[in-house]
């Protein structure tokens, strides 16, 4: 084996794909977590050579207008529930759009489903008014899966090798459900490269300090998904609790870690066909290309079009409770990152009249230049750095910490 | 010759016309054969006759009286007297008469002619024939079979051992044939049988690298006659994949390929081990899904289809190293035998094919051995006598691969891997008479390997079979096999320590099986027997691995089953041209678990018809049920396989077979050339659903659907078996579908159409060659085409949970790219010096000369919101290695 791994390479590979004959199929998200808000997103898929738009409105500073969203805004979205009455909500943008139904109240001993109509937005009366071919989808009727509580939410560096996310339930009541999916969202604050204290103001054609209070962009909050949906069976488990399970993990070089990391888990207790469905999702995309990768094969889910069931449509909607928990890793705790940012060249500017052309092209002051010789140094001369080097919005962050944000951090 | 020939031919009419000559009785103008003939016909005289093929005498000899009586004694004599009179020396010996040309018969042997363990001391030939088999090792000699007087009709069996002269080991698949066409094969024990009339014959034996030989046998009655055969000194042999053409035009069974030791370690292999499954895949017919790949496919079946038989006994994963070697050590195996189309009798359970692979037997007459130094592996064989009737071989192997994985760079992800094997064979054989023998077989094997330092896998082999083989009157043998095989492999996952585990599974199996061979007429052979194998299966379990680890034990339940047969072949030998096979296998599976049972007829009936000598037809249907499946999502033989027997909701495969096939031997009997054409049908084939977990899974019936499967193909393949150059070339041209039976709505895979198996590969061809220049360089290459295999891949992608996933395409819908590799190799034979202490020979070579980047595998990801395909190659640059054997 020592030689096959000497020998074997991954090359890439372009293979010629077929457009698909059809449409490319529906996709949608929206557990239905009863005592909590349902968030539905639906977009589509895309052609293998297609890109996926890289983002959704609000644009990230510094990058292009786009015209094709992520995510669809244009649907509407209801909870069914069995007793005959239906719940819907509002359209929102958070770091995505989506629609959030108010499923706080629900009763948890009823069953409920997922409703969806495709190309529908609410028209000025409060109608829905059709923007093209409406299309109905609706998730199979599931009673409510009880969720525990997550006792705690921590981390642990195993060696210098791996940041490990662990969870604990279970210890203080007994496990509900046999199987257990968490999701989670991630916030991660990171500083631009350097720490500028002045910049350059287009009016005056000058170089400016910041003002006091005023925010030199130095640090950002940025959030995702976190890129596991992590699902296990219960049964495979002592005791009929977990204890600090590793949920998800990163290496010393991974930049969210760099500064302040924060996530969310949402943990959900969820069905047999749903852990099927997660688990094998994650097999199709993480589980690949070795040499006893099982097969990969496109799984569907639970929701079929109203209209034309044999229609392909991606999605599996749970009903279940939810418990939350969230955990703050700061490196200067841990020193666990090991990541290096190499700082790109800079230009010497000592002529007022180029700073025009280097600020259109990206660039900023950042200080003055110190020359060898102390006698010089010259007020007028500053080292221009590429603003993604001073201003951390251009790495897609926003430079407002979220609201759950603590202060003394 | 040809007037020989036209003599013969219009011999029975001219005896009548002379022999009623009303002018006198007697012939005139005929060779001295025909003088014999009419002797023994109208004199009823005992006399048989040697003819100097270079000889034109024409007698002519007549008698004005009816050849009766006194006339007909002086007929003999004017006769005798003619043949004198050309050169030719007439011996009588126990009332029967010798025409030999030149120097008159030889009744005494001379010293040390037979073996020592087989010259009865008494100094009584008549005895000594009449009570036990002859060998021997000379040719211009007659031999008399059977005590004179004994026989009881005009027809005798002859049966025997042959053997190799210098080790004693048997020797198998030798033709044996008289010149009127009858014809026999030995067995894996050496062992042949043949009817011939009494009287006078001529018996050939022919066998792969071995000097032909030709003896005159005096027939009296039912006996043995054992041969002992010299390997050819100055044969240009080497890569030769053989079933000898005499047997080929002979036998009516089809899809046989038989590989000789010879063979394997001729044809360049990754890294120079010898490996006689990389052989077997350059035959026709025989796919892998890739160069690393630990199972094959034979006519558009999965791997799991194939029976493969290690001295009887069933080994479910035959490689090492996750298929770079095989586990069969090729310097304790005599060959392999694989059987594509006529599966015989007494085999059955899978439906594809049977691979029988042979330990030799030891030599029972010195001790000796091999030691071999590659760059994977050494290995170690010594065989040699145990007494005067015992032999043993031991065969080991290890690998010492580890230390390079130190050497690897660090973003390689494999400097923490690890790859080790080991396996060890023994065997030891026992004449306890001269018809029965008894052999001792074992064999075990492990294997662990790593790709990084948090996962280990480890799976076992291990056999011990018994066989005893028995001859109990020269029309009725047989032979019977019991033993254990057990295959075991384990995952050992520590990724993550409070999930850290350890899954376990296994196969145990106990068999036992029969075959009775009994020769009801000359032309008329029955084989039956009954067979029986009892399954104990370890679904699989996981435990706690580490001290950290929270998991609980979970064990699935244990499967256990009883498969049984009895069967019956006739192999009717209608005339030299025709000859039918016509089988019936009962079947039976009975599941333990839940009590469901199986019982299902099989039928194999083959035929062929030889146009001429060296140009036949032949064609075969067999129908095979299977009762274990391999549930796997992976292409290959992994440790993450599931095995599941069948039960009331598994029904068995079922599949059926009919093929037919043109033979012909041509150029001077150095080329063979076949093209055979084939159509299977498999009901109850299992595929697993889209999303299927089949790993640890209690009801894993629910994860697979009922399919039906048909392939159908066109093989031809070409070999030069003689001569500076040799080899092969085989092509096919083959298909493999699958669809789903059910409708399982718009979860039906691909809509219920037909759609490509994973080892689907229409485009087949491969070349093996070898030009031996000199006895002891030799230049070997292999060529390998083929058509890439179905993946399925995505079509498209999407987000969900926030990250990019793949869209994939219908089941099996595209293919990776092509496969093609040269490999080349030298060979350097040690010389021929007898007494050297030892032999040295090198094998020096490159695999993948021009260095193709041949893919394993594709796989996508996603990363910034494209899809990136990337190509696994296993061994993507050249190879070179080089091998030292040594022979002592």
């Amino acid at each position: 084996m020592a030689l096959l791994a000497g020998v074997s390479c991954v090359y890439d590979f372009d293979p010629e794909i077929k457009q698909l004959d059809m449409k490319y199929p529906y996709v949608i998200e929206g557990d239905i977590l009863i005592g909590d808000y349902t968030d539905v997103l639906l977009n589509r898929a895309f052609p293998f050579q297609s890109r996926l738009p890289d983002y959704d409105l609000p644009i990230p500073i510094g990058k292009p207008l786009t015209t094709t969203p992520r995510y669809l805004r244009d649907f509407l979205a209801w909870v069914d529930c069995d007793d005959g009455t239906s719940l819907t909500g509002t359209y929102q943008v958070d770091t995505r759009p989506f629609f959030r139904i108010d499923t706080r109240n629900l009763d948890p001993d009823r069953k409920y489903r997922l409703r969806v109509m495709t190309n529908t937005v609410i028209g000025p009366e409060g109608t829905p008014v059709p923007t093209g071919p409406q299309l109905t989808y609706v998730s199979e009727w599931m009673p409510v899966s009880r969720t525990s509580e997550i006792d705690s939410l921590s981390y642990e560096v195993v060696g210098k090798e791996k940041m490990s996310i662990r969870v604990s339930t279970g210890g203080k009541e007994p496990l509900e459900g046999r199987y257990i999916k968490w999701t989670g969202k991630e916030t991660w604050r990171y500083t631009a490269q350097l720490y500028a204290t002045h910049q350059y103001d287009i009016t005056s054609n000058a170089i400016v300090p910041f003002k006091l209070g005023e925010n030199n962009h130095y640090y950002c909050w940025s959030t995702a998904s976190v890129p596991y949906a992590m699902s296990l069976h219960l049964d495979e488990y002592a005791g009929n609790k977990l204890v600090d399970r590793e949920i998800y993990s990163y290496g010393p070089k991974e930049a969210k870690l760099s500064n302040i990391y924060s996530v969310e888990i949402l943990q959900q207790s969820i069905s047999k066909d749903a852990y099927r469905f997660w688990t094998v999702m994650n097999r199709n995309t993480y589980d690949v290309g070795g040499l006893f990768s099982p097969q990969p094969s496109q799984i569907r889910g639970n929701i079929v079009n109203v209209e034309d069931s044999s229609q392909l449509v991606i999605g599996y909607i749970s009903v279940c409770q939810v418990s939350r928990a969230r955990l703050f890793i700061n490196n200067k705790t841990t020193r666990f990152y090991s990541g290096v940012r190499v700082l790109p060249d800079y230009v010497i500017v000592n002529n007022p009249d180029r700073y025009m052309f280097y600020h259109r092209h990206g660039y900023g002051p950042y200080e003055i230049h110190q020359y060898p010789n102390p006698s010089q140094v010259s007020d007028s001369d500053w080292d221009w750095y590429p603003l993604d080097c001073l201003d951390c919005r251009r790495k897609g962050g926003v430079d407002v910490p979220p609201d759950f944000w603590p202060d003394n951090l | 010759m040809k007037r020989f020939i036209l003599i013969l031919l219009l011999l029975p009419g001219l005896l009548i016309s002379e022999a009623q000559n009303r002018k006198g009785y007697g012939f005139s103008n005929v060779p001295v054969d025909s003088l014999a003939r009419f002797l023994r016909a109208e004199c009823g005289v005992p006399v048989y006759c040697v003819k100097d093929t270079s000889d034109k005498s024409l007698f002519s000899i007549s008698s004005p009286e009816p050849l009766k009586g006194a006339a007909a004694e002086a007929f003999r004599d004017e006769c005798f007297k003619s043949l004198r009179a050309g050169g030719y020396t007439v011996s009588e010996y126990d009332g029967k008469y010798f025409i030999l040309p030149g120097l008159g018969l030889e009744r005494d042997l001379p010293a040390g002619y037979f073996l020592p363990e087989s010259v009865a001391d008494d100094g009584s030939l008549i005895k000594y024939a009449g009570q036990q088999s002859i060998t021997t090792t000379f040719q211009n000699k007659i031999y008399e079979i059977g005590a004179k007087g004994t026989g009881k009709g005009d027809r005798a069996t002859v049966s025997g051992y042959i053997r190799d002269a210098v080790s004693g080991e048997p020797l198998a698949g030798v033709s044996v044939y008289d010149d009127r066409g009858v014809y026999s094969l030995s067995d894996a024990f050496g062992f042949f049988k043949i009817i011939l009339p009494t009287g006078e014959n001529h018996l050939n034996f022919s066998g792969y690298s071995l000097e032909d030989m030709r003896f005159t046998l005096m027939v009296n009655s039912d006996g043995g006659f054992d041969v002992n055969m010299k390997e050819k000194v100055f044969a240009l042999t080497g890569a030769v994949v053989t079933s000898e053409s005499q047997s080929r035009h002979r036998v009516s069974q089809m899809g046989v390929e038989k590989v000789r030791i010879n063979a394997i370690k001729n044809v360049p292999v990754a890294f120079g081990e010898s490996d006689v499954l990389k052989v077997v895949m350059t035959l026709p017919g025989v796919k892998t899904v890739g160069e690393v790949s630990n199972g094959f496919n034979v006519r558009g079946g999965s791997s799991d289809q194939n029976l493969i038989l290690f001295n009887g006994a069933v080994v479910y994963n035959p490689s090492h190293m996750f298929g770079v070697l095989s586990s069969f050590n090729s310097d304790v195996i005599s060959g392999a035998e694989i059987y594509k189309s006529s599966i015989p009798i007494e085999y059955g359970g899978r439906i594809s094919s049977v691979l029988e692979v042979n330990s030799r037997e030891g030599s029972s007459k010195k001790y000796s051995g091999t030691l071999g130094l590659g760059l994977l592996t050494s290995r170690l064989h010594v065989e040699g006598p145990l007494g005067g009737k015992t032999s043993f071989i031991l065969g080991a192997r290890t690998t010492y691969s580890d230390w390079i994985f130190g050497l690897l760079p660090k973003y390689s992800q494999m400097s923490d891997g690890s790859a080790t094997f080991q396996d060890v064979n023994i065997g030891l054989s026992h004449r306890v008479n001269a018809s029965n023998s008894l052999h001792l077989y074992g064999y075990l094997s492990g294997d662990r390997f790593s790709f990084s330092n948090d996962t280990a896998f480890t799976y076992n082999n291990a056999s011990g079979s018994l066989k005893w083989r028995s001859n109990f009157s020269d029309r009725h043998s047989m032979t019977l096999s019991a033993g254990w095989s057990r295959y075991g492999y384990q995952i050992e996952n520590s990724f993550n320590p409070p999930a850290a585990y350890r899954m376990d599974s296994g196969i145990d199996q106990w068999f036992f099986r029969s075959l009775f061979s009994s020769m009801l007429t000359d032309n008329n052979t029955l084989s039956y027997g009954i067979s029986s194998s009892f399954y104990n299966l370890d679904r699989g379990s996981v435990t706690p691995f580490g001290e950290e680890s929270l998991l609980e034990k979970v064990s699935l339940a244990r499967e256990r089953g009883i498969e049984s047969a009895a069967y019956v072949n006739d192999t009717w030998v209608l005339n030299r041209a025709v000859t039918l096979d016509a089988g019936l296998r009962f079947t039976h599976y009975l599941s333990l678990n839940d009590k469901s049972s199986f019982p299902a007829p099989e039928f194999r009936i083959s035929g062929k018809v030889s146009f001429t000598p060296n140009f036949s037809w032949k064609a075969g249907f067999n129908t095979m049920h299977q009762y274990i499946h391999k549930i796997s999502d992976c292409v290959n033989i992994s440790p993450t396989d599931t095995w599941k027997m069948s039960d009331s909701r598994l029904a068995p495969q079922e599949g059926w077979q009919a093929a037919t096939g043109l033979y012909a031997t041509v150029f001077g009997n150095n080329v063979d050339l076949s093209l055979e054409a084939y159509y299977k049908h498999v009901d109850n084939f299992v595929d697993y659903r889209s999303g299927a977990i089949l790993v640890m899974n209690e009801n894993l019936a629910d994860e697979l659907v009922p399919t039906e499967s048909k392939s159908y193909g066109v093989e031809v393949m070409l070999r030069k078996t003689l001569g500076m150059l040799n080899g092969w070339i085989s092509y096919t041209w083959s298909r493999s579908l699958q669809r789903e039976t059910g409708d399982r709505g718009f979860e039906t895979i691909n809509g219920g159409r037909w759609y490509s198996t994973s080892y689907d590969k229409p485009h087949d061809l491969k070349v093996v060659a070898n030009l031996k220049f000199t006895h002891r360089f030799s230049l070997s290459a292999n060529f390998d085409y083929s058509t890439g295999r179905p993946v399925t891949i995505p079509v498209g992608h999407y987000l969900t949970t926030g990250v990019g996933r793949l869209l994939y395409s219908d089941r099996n819908a595209y293919r990776i790219p092509d496969y093609m590799r040269l490999d080349l190799a030298m060979i350097i034979e040690p010389g021929h010096y007898q007494k050297q202490l030892m032999h040295v020979s090198w094998t020096i070579g490159v695999y993948n000369v021009t260095g193709r980047r041949n893919p394993y595998s594709v796989f996508f990801t996603h990363e910034d919101n494209t899809i990136k395909g990337h190509m696994l190659s296993v061994m993507a640059t050249q190879i070179p290695y080089i091998n030292l054997n040594l022979k002592f």
